[in-house]
């Protein structure tokens, strides 16, 4: 039997849509990390004299953190600029993710969260250490009802 | 600018949920588009793979991207 044709996420791309846009701009040059959400079901479960196991049932699905980790370049062109300002605008502004593992080419998936409910829930400012030479980090976390999944066409 | 396509080319209605290359834009099933920058053996590829039937005829369109002003058509 033939292995799977594997892929990397080498050539992954990242984008972001903020605050009252509606169009998505490109970040992957400043992105590094995007944590792949859990999704879950709420499940429920009860238990009877006569039987040994649980009765099991189940629920909807439920909201999806979505951590992802940028370079810190400052500036307004840096990503973060824009993710501070939804950060900081009240009640939250609209901030959505959207990554494509295997580029944001034409056949392959993408997934994202929703364009109209997804809010900053966390975020990690650009912090320093003398001791430490690596890159200046930042990193926020996306809260949304559910990632969808197209393919780019 | 309009966003009227050229007399003739075709269109097609989503199946599965896509992204447009051209616009960015998530397209969910039932969307009607113009998929006109896409190569021939990449559309058979999503043709053949249900992503898109053909929708001829329909008279929404949402093109891929906004299209010049079509000289010498109706």
């Amino acid at each position: 039997m033939a292995l799977p044709a594997g892929m990397s996420s080498c050539a992954m791309c990242v984008q972001l849509m903020t605050g009252t846009t509606t169009t998505w701009s490109t970040t992957s040059s400043n992105m590094s990390v995007v944590d792949p959400p859990t999704a879950t079901r709420m499940t429920g479960e009860a238990y009877v004299f006569g039987e040994d196991t649980a009765l099991v049932t189940y629920g909807k699905r439920e909201p999806v953190d979505v951590t992802v980790r940028g370079i810190w370049a400052e500036g307004t062109a840096d990503p973060f600029y824009n993710i501070y300002l939804a950060w900081t605008t009240a009640c939250g502004g609209t901030t959505a993710v959207r990554w494509a593992p295997a580029g944001c080419t034409t056949a392959h998936d993408a997934f994202s969260t929703s364009t109209t409910a997804s809010r900053v829930t966390a975020l990690t400012f650009p912090a320093g250490d003398a001791g430490d030479g690596s890159p200046i980090m930042y990193e926020f976390t996306v809260h949304t009802p559910e990632v969808t999944r197209a393919t780019w066409a | 600018m309009t966003n009227k396509r050229y007399k003739g080319q075709p269109v097609y209605r989503v199946l599965k949920p896509i992204i447009l290359s051209t616009t960015g834009q998530e397209k969910a099933p039932g969307a009607i588009v113009d998929l006109s920058h896409l190569p021939p053996d990449s559309l058979k590829w999503f043709l053949d793979n249900g992503f898109f039937e053909t929708a001829d005829g329909e008279p929404e369109n949402e093109p891929a991207e906004p299209v010049k002003p079509c000289v010498g058509c109706e």
